[in-house]
């Protein structure tokens, strides 16, 4: 029996009004991802974690999480998943551990018993006793994380689960996503920070004003951003040469001793094959052109964004 | 452990680890206490209320009296403190997201949460009762109790009695919480569902008490919170009981679709804003971040302020409400005059009267009146015939005619006319009207004279005034004394004001105070105005004594202190011209009334002089209060009004009027007690 997947939401739209918070999304996380999805502030996904919990009722569209949707199943949809958004919230009156075991009440099965456990995961155990309300924020967010492992969740959804951290806690959060997903579980995180997704997700989507701008492996993101190379070489006249024949070459422009040219990995590995046999020394062979970075901000900025984004959703597709 | 049980059982240790879960118990079982400090201290007691007056019998009847009166607004507020923000405040706090993404459904969640609610109402009562029952028995003694029916109740019983009492009580309780829970899951605002559902609850009680609500009344929730009545009776009336059952159970029921179909809705605080989608400017790894509405509503400091001035005006309203919806037989704007003079506010309704009387004061001189307002069984035009039949020489004596103080004469002026037709002889209520003062010749005075041997006069008191009346009586005229009633009449100044007393039938409702001018009955059937000697019990032989001020009459002469504002009394003092009316005796023994617009305490007295009082006491004064109503037809059908009033009806003391007054009867048989049946 195949499973299904963790996460899969269909044309998911909410409107309040006028306002189209989220515009036919479509979502898929396969087992075993960890899923970044990415955009800045207010481009919706907060509320499509929402519509995912179940916590609001999306104004078309649907998600399964497993199979099964929150709206129809109710609690028992979100039996393997856990998570929160918007910060995990707890009784500010009560003790953490005292939260905890209020949750571990609202869950069906042996969270109770996973209590001592999951507090020593985020290293709160020797303040479980205290108020919530006298937490820091880190600590509330770690103590998040460990609401949700009380349900030994096989899906994880957080929603930007670092802001607010300082850098210590933020490497500390990170290494402990890292780890839940090394022991097999799936995450969906929300993030407004690209080096956040970029050190933990092996998949991303982009999502600006509502709508998707990109999904796919993390990897064909990156391939989409680096398609400049910089070289440098010891006989600049000769390798200019080589290049303008090269097949595979595009865009070849040379000044000041360097040569920049965009290509895919095949044509430059045949051009290094044939700089040597021309007896040419690469010095230097860089590929540089937009980041990352350059790149989210293309994707999710204004209207040159948006023509950006409309070219690269053919090439995503 | 079910689920909603492990809900249920969570709810009440949150409500445990919040300290406003206190405020409401602790003032729920203060009140209790000081009510019996208060009854302790003082003398009088909630004599109106049901079980009020056996409060110093025994420790049992507190408890009973306390629900009474917590049913108004203090038990509506501790439960919406509650119910109203059980489920706003997690909404508020988004723990509700916390626990909704878990394994338990919202029904559960919500069934917890009712369950929570309700339970910590009943503690409330509980805890009151307990405190109540202890702290009065402390006091009073743990003994047996009086019912309603006026029957013996074994302690044991009346426990019993208590307990069950609580049980009905708490169910328009409950559907108050259930109208809380419903405000908190819709409007998901604390202090909106707080507010909303006191309101709801006050309201229920303003339209229980408006009139032409009668068929509807006893389906309000305010109406259940009397239900338990029905157990202090013997036989136990349970009519009332079931009715608030089912009434009770409609409510919750009723709320219970809206509250399904918004429980969803209601779960995601901050999804009601939309963020919107606004482009960012982000610039390098460090995003700036656009300043981000947040969706959950907070309590603004605006709020916190709105809140406690009507948290803190909710009293002064609630008193205002309820005393506007207490029966009376005052026009509204009459009584809410009444109201802020009785709640520390009568030195700013004397110098509003102050103002406007000293701006709106008689008129010297201006054109001469020319006729009278007819008086009396004459029609206007007809010269009248004095009442002499020589049938009876014994009755033959009839006053002087009022000799006129102004020339010419109007017509009729100072003749008395009969108001009924002769009994024993003549007619023995006659009425006249004359021109008092020749500088303000508008002023016009209307005088009574009742023969003292063919009338008795009655007291009786009314709805509110004396205070302490016991019994009280029917507040009117009783229905099987109106075949021989001539003649009704305004009383003093309420108790608060008038320092004097207030007797029937052997009981001071208000003490006598020796050195006041009282109007008093023997029982012989002789009236007399006189100063009070005695004691503060009546002796024997009075039927009846009212008092108000110092005479101002006396041996014929006006007292000599009536330019000495300080002794009579708190409102207006002497020197102010209102509509004021008194009371005195001819040197016969036979009743003068007058009653006159414009006049001080000195010219009324001179009035009363001059109609032939040799003592008298000053009566009620202003606009609304002087009433002389007269019955020419037995059964008191068609009655008139002598001084035209326009704030009273005719039919003023037919029917329960809020302040004492005085009957006067047709004197048949033996005259030696009011009669009250």
């Amino acid at each position: 029996m195949t499973e299904a997947v963790p996460v899969e939401a269909r044309r998911l739209v909410k409107r309040y009004g006028e306002i189209v918070a989220v515009d036919e999304v479509d979502l898929t996380v396969e087992p075993g991802d960890v899923f970044g999805y990415l955009g800045p502030n207010g481009a919706g996904k907060t509320t499509s974690l929402r519509m995912m919990l179940g916590l609001i009722r999306p104004s078309g569209g649907s998600v399964a999480l497993f199979g099964r949707d929150p709206l129809v199943d109710g609690a028992r949809a979100l039996s393997g998943v856990a998570g929160f958004v918007e910060g995990p919230r707890f009784y500010p009156y009560l003790s953490g551990r005292r939260n905890l075991r209020l949750l571990a009440d609202f869950d069906d099965g042996g969270s109770r018993a996973r209590i001592e456990e999951v507090l020593e995961l985020v290293e709160l155990r020797d303040r479980a006793k205290d108020r919530v309300g006298g937490y820091s924020h880190g600590m509330r967010q770690r103590l998040g994380i460990a609401a949700s492992l009380l349900r030994d969740p096989r899906l994880l959804l957080l929603d930007e689960p670092t802001t607010g951290l300082d850098p210590a806690g933020m490497r500390d959060m990170r290494e402990l996503v890292k780890r839940l997903a090394g022991e097999g579980i799936t995450v969906l995180l929300s993030s407004h920070l690209l080096s956040e997704v970029e050190e933990l997700c092996n998949r991303v989507a982009i999502i600006r004003s509502g709508r998707i701008v990109f999904q796919g492996p993390l990897a064909d993101l990156m391939a989409t951003a680096s398609t400049g190379y910089r070289l440098q070489t010891t006989d600049h006249e000769r390798a200019r040469a080589v290049c303008t024949v090269q097949p595979g070459l595009r865009d070849v422009g040379a000044e000041d001793g360097v040569i920049r040219f965009a290509a895919d990995e095949g044509a430059v590995a045949a051009l290094t094959i044939a700089l040597g046999e021309a007896g040419v020394g690469i010095t230097a062979l860089i590929p540089e052109g937009a980041s990352l970075e350059e790149l989210f901000l293309g994707l999710t900025e204004g209207d040159r964004g948006a023509e950006e984004s409309t070219a690269l959703e053919q090439t995503a597709a | 452990m079910s689920a909603v049980a492990k809900v249920y059982k969570w709810e009440l240790i949150k409500l445990t680890a919040q300290k406003r879960t206190y405020l409401g118990l602790g003032a729920a079982m203060l009140v209790p206490v000081a009510f019996v400090v208060a009854l302790s201290l003082q003398k009088g007691g909630p004599n109106d209320i049901p079980l009020g007056r056996y409060i110093r019998d025994t420790g049992l009847a507190l408890p009973f009296v306390v629900l009474f009166f917590m049913s108004f607004w203090a038990f509506p507020l501790i439960t919406a403190l509650v119910a109203g923000d059980i489920v706003a405040a997690e909404s508020h706090n988004g723990t509700l997201k916390t626990i909704l993404t878990r394994s338990r459904d919202r029904g559960q969640v919500f069934a917890g949460k009712v369950l929570a609610a309700l339970t910590y109402t009943v503690t409330v009562v509980v805890a009151m009762a307990v405190v109540g029952l202890a702290a009065a028995s402390v006091k009073w003694g743990f003994k047996p109790l009086t019912s309603l029916s006026g029957t013996r109740i074994a302690t044991g019983h009346g426990v019993a009695l208590l307990l069950g009492s609580i049980a009905v009580y708490i169910l328009p309780l409950a559907g108050i919480a259930c109208f809380g829970l419903l405000l908190s899951t819709v409007t998901r605002n604390s202090a909106a569902s707080v507010v909303g559902t006191l309101m709801f609850a006050l309201l229920m009680q303003l339209l229980g008490a408006l009139p032409g609500t009668e068929p509807i009344q006893p389906y309000l929730l305010s109406t259940q919170f009397s239900a338990w009545h029905g157990l202090l009776r013997t036989p136990a009336d349970w009519v009332p009981i079931v009715r608030a059952v089912w009434v009770c159970a409609l409510y919750v029921v009723l709320r219970s679709p809206v509250r399904t179909s918004s429980s969803c809705a209601a779960t995601s605080p901050g999804s009601r804003r939309p963020v919107a989608p606004v482009p960012t400017a982000v610039s390098g790894p460090e995003v700036t971040l656009p300043r981000r509405r947040n969706g959950c509503p907070r309590l603004t400091g605006r709020r916190l302020a709105a809140l406690a001035a009507v948290l803190l005006l909710a009293p002064v309203l609630y008193s205002y409400v309820t005393t506007m919806i207490q029966p009376s037989s005052l026009p509204l704007g009459v009584r809410t005059v009444e109201w802020i003079r009785a709640n520390h506010g009568a030195w700013i309704v004397d110098e509003a009267e102050r103002f406007w009387y000293s701006h709106n004061g008689p008129r010297a001189g201006g054109p001469q009146l020319t006729a009278l307002p007819t008086v009396g069984l004459v029609a206007p035009g007809t010269p009248s015939r004095p009442a002499r039949p020589p049938a009876r020489p014994h009755a033959d004596y009839a006053p002087a005619p009022i000799r006129p103080l102004i020339r010419p004469a109007l017509p009729e002026e100072g003749r008395w006319q009969p108001t009924s037709p002769p009994f024993r002889g003549s007619a023995p209520v006659l009425v006249t009207t004359y021109r008092t003062d020749p500088t303000y010749p508008q002023i016009v005075a209307f005088v009574a004279w009742f023969d003292h041997t063919r009338t008795q006069l009655a007291l009786y008191p009314g709805r509110y005034e004396p205070p302490n009346a016991l019994p009280r009586g029917p507040m009117e005229v009783p229905s099987d004394q109106r075949w021989r009633l001539l003649a009704t009449f305004n009383s003093g100044f309420t108790f608060r004001d008038g320092h004097g007393g207030f007797a029937v039938n052997g009981r001071a409702a208000t003490p006598l105070v020796a050195g006041i001018g009282t109007v008093v009955v023997y029982r012989s059937g002789r009236v007399d105005v006189v100063r009070w000697h005695g004691g503060s019990a009546p002796p024997r032989r009075i039927v009846l004594a009212r008092q108000n001020l110092p005479l101002i009459v006396a041996g014929g002469r006006p007292n000599p202190n009536l330019s000495d504002s300080a002794v009579w009394g708190q409102t207006l003092g002497n020197a102010i011209r209102v509509w004021r009316s008194g009371v005195g005796v001819d040197r016969r023994g036979n009743l003068i009334y007058a009653a006159a617009n414009y006049q001080t305490v000195g010219t009324l007295a001179r009035i009363l002089i001059h109609a032939g009082a040799v003592r008298a006491v000053e009566l009620d004064i202003n606009a609304e209060w002087p009433s002389l109503i007269t019955y020419p037809r037995s059964g008191a059908r068609d009655p008139v009004k002598i001084v035209p009033n326009s704030m009273q009806s005719a039919t003023r003391y037919l029917v329960p009027d809020d302040r004492d007054f005085f009957a006067v009867y047709k004197r048949v048989g033996a005259a030696s007690a009011v009669p009250f049946r």
